[in-house]
């Protein structure tokens, strides 16, 4: 027997900067436009990584994402323990775009997709001082 | 919500490519979030976000949105700490408090907070 119960429904969106301009993007020619131009037309990236190890990879990206969270909770008899039901409904997702520069910052190519897809194996590194000696010499 | 302070476009436009080097990038900017080898080069970032959230809570249903911008500048230097590329993007001044139903990407909207802004529009 329902001695007492509720329900809350919540809707949630979240936007994080805006999305990187497609018609920016189409309109890159690898081969041709280089870090500089590329930085004038995106402005600055959310991350740089080190690609090839003289090139680099920059990556932008953006949220706008929409969540449904519905709780219910109710008591269903006089002194036994309360039970309590909730749902996420999460479509958040992370689209972005990465670019490709070569060791003279020419640009090679650029990708759009989720950051998920985008930017595995890609990780920061340390500078190699062993590495940037032996270059020296 | 505010991290870090908004970044000074003014600063950050009288950095010269090919002449301004790593130190005089510091002593403007002040010390960089992330620096990043790329091979004998190196790239620093800098970068500040600010969020505004809105709510309508009528117990049964409720709606919630946050709108989160950020500032980011890249300095990007040759393997003799010579700056010679610089990106920068400025959004902490855009956030706004919006339900979700209310459009945050607004081109004039965007616009006006731009020109309130020292140095965004090349002032």
């Amino acid at each position: 027997m329902l001695h007492g119960s509720c329900m809350q429904a919540a809707y949630t969106v979240r936007y994080e900067d805006n999305p990187v301009s497609t018609g920016v993007l189409v309109r890159l020619r690898p081969g041709e436009d280089d870090l500089e131009s590329c930085l004038t037309s995106l402005g600055a990236p959310h991350h740089v990584f080190e690609y090839n190890y003289d090139g680099m990879a920059l990556l932008w990206h953006h949220v706008d994402s929409a969540a449904w969270a519905v709780t219910v909770s109710m008591n269903v008899a006089r002194n036994a323990p309360g039970a309590r039901f909730s749902m996420d409904s999460d479509s958040a997702t992370m689209p972005g775009a990465m670019l490709w520069f070569d060791r003279d910052c020419r640009l090679i190519k650029w990708r759009q997709g989720l950051m998920r897809d985008l930017k595995p194996g890609f990780r920061p590194r340390p500078a190699d001082l062993e590495q940037q000696d032996r270059d020296d010499r | 919500m505010e991290s870090n302070d908004p970044i000074s476009a003014e600063a950050v436009r009288s950095l010269v490519p090919w002449r301004t080097t790593a130190r005089e990038v510091v002593e403007k900017l002040g010390a960089p979030t992330e620096v990043v080898q790329l091979g004998r080069r190196s790239a620093y970032r800098y970068d500040a976000s600010s969020s505004k959230s809105a709510g309508l809570v009528l117990f049964v249903f409720n709606m919630f949105a946050q709108d989160m911008r950020t500032d980011r500048v890249w300095a990007f230097f040759d393997a003799n700490d010579v700056l010679t590329h610089i990106g920068a993007t400025y959004g902490t001044h855009r956030t706004q408090y919006a339900l979700p139903w209310e459009d945050v990407h607004e081109a004039d909207d965007d616009a006006l907070r731009d020109a309130k802004r020292p140095g965004v529009l090349g002032k």
